[in-house]
């Protein structure tokens, strides 16, 4: 205990250059922390986000924009599909949990979606104050929405066309708060939900449209077969949301390789860093631990001086570690959508930091072994007379 | 007496190619010795011999209750933490130490668990959170063999200590290792004439 306290003093009497080795450290270390946590957290959410959806059927474009907007609710839809065209595949005795949606309109900026009650049965819901709507122009509006509008159950409001753009009013059309609902998934934290028939209703003079059907097939056959048999004899676009899924997971793994490689790439450079700095500082202080054996000083308490100033940086550099993971948490959620989390495991997850952690304390040792086998090798009285 | 210290003739091989030869010395409890001789003759060499620092050729040399340090060999294991004090010619501390940590470090050397120095004799009870190296230079000096009687070990190596002192320091200096060498043996070298008056006995090399 004792060595680290003179350790301790030896760094910080050189305080800058310890701090600094310490951060360049940390900066590695926070790349793969924050890399091993992305990937966890939104493979978990992808998975959770489509339990359950096997099949969507939508207009032809990018499958990615049409997972994101009808599934994540986060992107334009590629357009809208004929209601008879959908309709004539949705009698297929293997499809269950049909989930039908119409997209038209929003209201200060949230979208405003037509679905059918399968959708809502299907949304995981926390609290609900009120009821579902039972007619068409009644809405659920959820919590975040209503404490950001200010909207309570019974107040009426009218969209503006368009998803999240203002393209002009519906003024002529009232939707009727029946319902606030909050749910813990993020892509229903911002939403108004209300029957298909509502969005019909406000724009009467176009046809009844989906934007998006979306089912589940528990026959896995139908489920291999049935979207390109869907696609190749008709002008819907079908798609399995769990492969076009795991060929995300791949991009993002693939960019996570990338960061990964280049964390600890940084990790071994500041490792050198710690090693030079710890070497320099032994070469201008050698009368010290020069002094120190001729004190009586043994090679074991010497180890602890080297190796314990590393140990300390180590330590910092965690410590400078899991300070960045904290503020990286709180500065997304002023970038990411509301109720999305960059990471679910904030603080701790032994097992998935251990790894590193591991690295940090070897590389920490390690760095320092250098230097004290050099220092039993020069003369001790060279030191003393030379210094 | 008893001798608490005891080295055979001495030799010690130099990176020059020099090798330097030091005749039998015998050191008793409760004696302050001087080794005398000018610059360059092989005062330091010597002390830092005797103290395991440097290895030596040839020769013996033992240290009541420690055993005997040998040519060719190290050191025994506890040599410098009980078997002696070695205090180098200019006054080392941890820059990055105050006065009392300086101890603190000297006596975690020693295997102790408190570094019980007695400051007030200096006058430097109200420094203990100073720099050590802020300390002025007799001061240093002074901190310096009081840090090595820490410990109590049997035999003080002072090599060269009034080497950058005035007459004030250097005396004060000599008066503290007179009143310790009451239950060890110093050894002090120096080519210092000032210091002849405060010693017991004088060992002259050339």
């Amino acid at each position: 205990m004792k060595a680290l306290t003179f350790a301790f003093k030896a760094l910080w009497h050189r305080k800058a250059t310890s701090a600094f080795s310490a951060l360049i450290w940390a900066l590695g270390l926070l790349g793969l922390a924050i890399t091993s946590r992305l990937e966890t957290n939104v493979e978990a959410q992808l998975t959770r986000t489509l339990e359950g959806t096997d099949l969507l059927l939508v207009a032809k474009g990018s499958p990615t924009q049409a997972i994101l907007a009808n599934v994540f609710h986060v992107d334009q839809a590629t357009g809208n599909i004929s209601r008879a065209e959908a309709d004539k595949w949705l009698s297929h005795p293997d499809l269950k949990n049909v989930r039908r949606l119409a997209y038209g309109d929003n209201f200060q900026g949230v979208r405003i979606l037509g679905c059918d009650s399968a959708t809502w049965n299907h949304v995981p819901v926390q609290t609900l104050e009120g009821r579902w709507p039972e007619a068409a122009m009644e809405v659920v509006i959820s919590e975040a929405v209503a404490k950001k509008s200010g909207l309570q159950i019974g107040d009426t409001f009218h969209g503006s066309h368009g998803t999240v753009d203002d393209l002009g009013d519906h003024d002529h059309h009232d939707y009727e708060v029946v319902g606030i609902a909050s749910s813990p998934a993020p892509q229903w934290a911002e939403m108004i939900w209300t029957p298909l028939e509502s969005v019909w209703a406000v724009h009467e003079e176009a046809p009844e449209e989906y934007t998006a059907v979306l089912a589940a097939i528990p026959n896995p056959m139908t489920r291999l077969m049935l979207p390109g048999q869907i696609q190749r004899t008709s002008s819907l676009m079908a798609i399995s949301p769990a492969m076009e899924a795991n060929r995300m997971v791949g991009w993002m793994n693939q960019g996570g390789a990338v960061l990964r490689i280049l964390s600890v790439l940084l990790t071994v450079i500041a490792a050198l860093s710690v090693f030079l700095l710890l070497q320099s500082h032994i070469r201008e202080h050698l009368s010290d631990y020069a002094l120190v054996r001729a004190m009586g000083g043994s090679w074991g308490q010497i180890a602890g001086l080297v190796l314990g100033q590393n140990l300390l940086l180590a330590l910092l550099a965690l410590t400078l570690t899991y300070t960045g993971l904290v503020l990286a948490y709180a500065l997304s959620s002023t970038w990411l959508p509301q109720g999305v989390l960059l990471y679910g495991d904030l603080w701790w997850n032994l097992g998935q930091d251990l790894p590193w952690l591991g690295l940090t304390l070897f590389l920490g040792l390690f760095a320092g072994i250098g230097p004290w086998i050099w220092l039993q090798k020069i003369p001790l009285h060279r030191a003393l007379v030379d210094s | 007496m008893s001798h608490v210290l005891h080295s055979t003739e001495l030799t010690v091989d130099l990176d020059n190619g020099k090798r330097l030869i030091f005749p039998e010395l015998q050191l008793q409890k409760g004696e302050l010795v001087l080794l005398q001789g000018a610059s360059g003759s092989g005062k330091s060499t010597w002390m830092h011999a005797l103290a395991g620092l440097l290895p030596i050729a040839s020769g013996t040399i033992h240290i009541e209750g420690q055993g005997h340090l040998e040519s060719g060999k190290k050191p025994p294991k506890q040599w410098r933490r009980n078997g002696l004090s070695f205090m180098p010619q200019r006054a080392f501390f941890w820059n990055s130490l105050s006065l009392k940590g300086n101890l603190d470090l000297a006596a975690w050397c020693k295997g102790l668990h408190d570094a019980n120095a007695d400051l007030e004799t200096l006058g430097l009870t109200d420094k203990t959170r100073q720099a050590a190296h802020s300390l002025s230079l007799g001061e240093q000096q002074r901190l310096s063999a009081l840090r090595s009687f820490l410990g109590n070990a049997p035999v003080l190596l002072a090599d060269e200590p009034t080497a950058s002192l005035d007459d004030a320091n250097a005396e004060a200096l000599m008066v503290l290792f007179k009143k310790h060498s009451a239950d060890r043996a110093i050894l002090v070298s120096s080519h210092d004439q000032r210091l002849a008056p405060f010693v017991d006995r004088i060992i002259r090399i050339s």
